[in-house]
């Protein structure tokens, strides 16, 4: 899961939607949901009082600079929520995890079947409210990201204890299960106000897939110890058999015999004796050079998407300028 | 320049094509960055200008061999050493002369289709999407794509100047098999999107690699043919498809969403692992149809066991394959193309062995 630091957050709120009743956006409302369920709105309140948001405010910045109507806003920021804590109630059965956001898991503290239905029903309530607001294009494009976000996570659970497979595979599997939902984030809200130039949508694409990636890099960096300011738990993907982006960039040049020793780490310093700190140190000097490579790709559809000539967008584009210093380097500049 | 510089060119732009193949500089190479998104990444592309003399290329033997895929040659020259060693053993008139030439113009044709086909993805931008295949030469750029497309072309004209010299001292029928052939190979990777991507790779290979070839440089050689030979040529071609169909089965899903109708696509990636399992534990069967009805060498059944070993050890490393991003399938082409040699070794031992 990814953890954004209070700093992080702020940033995002200030530059989201500026109007007071916009600043903290509520997406989920328990009388959304039917009562007559039992441990439906439970389950939904531990769920979502304790989520950050992130994606919304993503949505929030597009929604500022493209002035859409605070009901699209509303309908979007609740849209991409709900796909994304539909896909933690799944992963978190799949994966077997015990904690989500330092609380117990909605499989474990209900049941597994009230998880998988509880996301399905999340999916379901997207589809209803995206078919009221009537953009075809807008429900079409959605379903292909969620058909998308599945296929992410099936592939996922195929490589656990795969312990040979490559950074490029993973990208596209990351691609597929994280990256989509920020490419949803840049897109839907054009989509929304019915703007559909196949070349600012190309753009839009290319940029989330890169911000998705580098979200996705820092994230499983931070699994590592790498820039963990909130002190998240290490070595977690790793223990579960599974072996994250920067695990395989690791890997990849590791010989036979300290690949087991690798694997059975169970704390920092046994992984840095079956691999040697300076070949961690270096490898790690590596992976963000070849991120830093990512970032410039990301500058230039910048100055693309710049040149567009569209309402508000040199305006929408300095602030995701700003986004990859937050994402994978954890700045955030003044 | 220090920092990176990208440009991105619709394809409808007047410089897309001299970017995409290399043309519109001398100092400056356009690499088309890798692609993630299928749907979306066949209108513009993003190129990123690295200056020539910053790219570190090995030394032109190196770029020759990884661009014509002497790596690879088992392939063709196997099929061509067993025909010869064969018409050998068996005391058959060999005019060296045109087997020589024969032996060329199949190293020409082999360069020339692995160039073509390098070049073909590279335009169509399927490099762009799929991880896997190719020499790479142009990818790290190495050379430019309108270089590696003159050398297809120029190898495959002098392959088929060579093959058309020898046909023409054939019967009719040959120079129309021979033809066929020429167009097949062509046909692979220039015709439309090629019709490897048509579900008809795995036939070409087979045939190309297999009886065609061994047929092929047998009547070149010396003028013979009998249903042997073209047995000879089963086995071999029989590996080719094989690794036609695991390639295509690491590409199976950007190949899907892609459009592009290969044999794993259409079979989908259940039943195109099915079908590599059944192949693989019947390659030790098709070693020994080839030993006992075409070499006919007794003590060379012994050379099915270590070749069973190495088949099934195989089979039961790709069994536990679960998707077809999973690591047993990313080297799998490679594994079953060193089966292929060790196939051909074999071969050729018997052969030689029975003389």
């Amino acid at each position: 899961m990814f953890i954004l630091t209070l700093k992080e957050l702020d940033w995002l709120r200030l530059h989201a939607r500026k109007s007071e009743s916009m600043i903290n956006i509520k997406y989920y409302d328990s009388n959304d949901f039917p009562r007559y369920l039992p441990k439906l709105n439970a389950l939904y309140d531990d769920l979502f009082f304790s989520g950050k948001g992130f994606r919304s405010k993503l949505v929030g910045l597009a929604a500022k600079h493209l002035k859409l109507e605070d009901k699209t806003y509303i309908l979007l920021a609740q849209t991409i929520e709900f796909i994304h804590n539909a896909s933690l109630l799944h992963d978190d059965l799949i994966d077997r995890s015990h904690l989500r956001r330092n609380k117990p898991t909605a499989w474990l503290k209900y049941s597994p079947e009230y998880a998988v239905l509880a996301g399905d029903y999340l999916l379901a309530r997207v589809m209803v409210n995206l078919s009221s607001f009537g953009n075809l294009k807008l429900i079409q494009y959605t379903a292909e990201i969620i058909s998308n976000l599945l296929e992410g996570e099936w592939i996922q659970d195929s490589l656990v204890n795969d312990w040979s497979v490559n950074l490029e595979r993973l990208d596209q599997v990351h691609n597929l299960k994280t990256a989509s939902l920020f490419k949803w984030c840049l897109r839907a809200p054009f989509v929304a106000k019915e703007i559909y130039d196949d070349e600012l949508h190309e753009l839009l694409d290319n940029s989330g897939s890169i911000l998705g990636l580098l979200f996705q890099r820092s994230d499983d960096l931070l699994d590592f110890d790498i820039r963990n300011f909130e002190g998240k738990a290490i070595l977690g993907d790793l223990k579960s058999g599974y072996l994250n982006s920067f695990g395989a960039y690791l890997l990849e040049e590791l010989k036979q015999k300290q690949i087991e020793p690798f694997k059975n780490s169970q704390t920092l310093d046994d992984l840095y004796s079956a691999i040697g700190r300076e070949y961690f140190d270096e490898r790690l000097a590596e992976f963000d050079h070849k991120n830093k490579s990512l970032i410039n790709l990301y500058s230039h559809y910048m100055t693309q998407l710049e040149s567009k000539d569209f309402e508000g967008i040199k305006d929408y584009t300095k602030d995701l300028k700003n986004l990859p210093d937050i994402l994978y380097w954890r700045n955030v500049k003044k | 320049m220090n920092t990176q510089q990208f440009v991105t060119l619709k394809k409808t732009d007047k410089n897309f094509k001299s970017y995409l193949e290399g043309s519109f500089s001398h100092e400056l190479r356009a690499l088309p960055e890798l692609s993630l998104n299928v749907n979306t990444a066949r209108e513009q592309v993003t190129f990123r200008l690295q200056k020539t003399e910053e790219i570190k290329k090995p030394n032109l033997l190196i770029l020759l061999f990884k661009l014509f895929r002497i790596d690879w040659l088992s392939l063709s020259l196997g099929p061509v050493l067993a025909t010869y060693s064969y018409l050998f053993v068996n005391d058959l008139s060999i005019d060296h002369s045109s087997a020589y030439l024969a032996l060329i113009a199949v190293i020409f044709f082999h360069s020339a289709v692995f160039a073509i086909n390098d070049y073909k993805d590279h335009v169509t931008g399927v490099d762009r999407l799929q991880l896997t295949g190719g020499s790479q030469v142009i990818q790290k750029g190495w050379i430019a794509a309108y270089n590696v497309r003159r050398l297809g072309i120029l190898l495959f004209i002098l392959g088929s100047l060579i093959g058309g010299y020898l046909i023409l001292q054939q019967p009719i029928f040959l120079v129309a098999v021979g033809v066929l052939t020429s167009l097949s190979v062509l046909g692979y990777s220039f015709y439309g999107q090629g019709l490897k991507y048509l579900g008809f790779g795995e036939v070409i290979a087979f045939f190309c690699f297999g009886p065609l070839l061994t047929y092929g440089f047998s009547r070149a050689a010396s003028h013979f043919h009998s249903l042997e030979i073209v047995g000879l040529g089963i086995g071999f071609g029989y590996f080719a498809a094989m690794i036609l169909l695991a390639r295509q089965m690491e590409n199976i899903a950007s190949d899907a969403k892609l459009g592009i109708k290969s044999l794993t696509v259409r079979l989908g990636f259940d039943k195109a692992k099915k079908l590599i399992e059944y192949t693989l534990v019947l390659s030790p069967f098709v070693l020994f149809l080839t030993l006992h009805f075409i070499v006919k060498a007794n003590l060379s059944y012994f050379a099915l066991l270590p070749f069973s070993y190495f088949s099934i050890k195989l089979y039961l490393n790709f069994r536990s394959v679960s998707s077809s991003f999973s690591s047993g399938v990313e080297g799998l082409r490679l594994k079953i193309a060193d089966l292929h040699v060790i196939y051909s070794t074999l071969v050729l031992f018997s052969l030689w062995l029975q003389s």
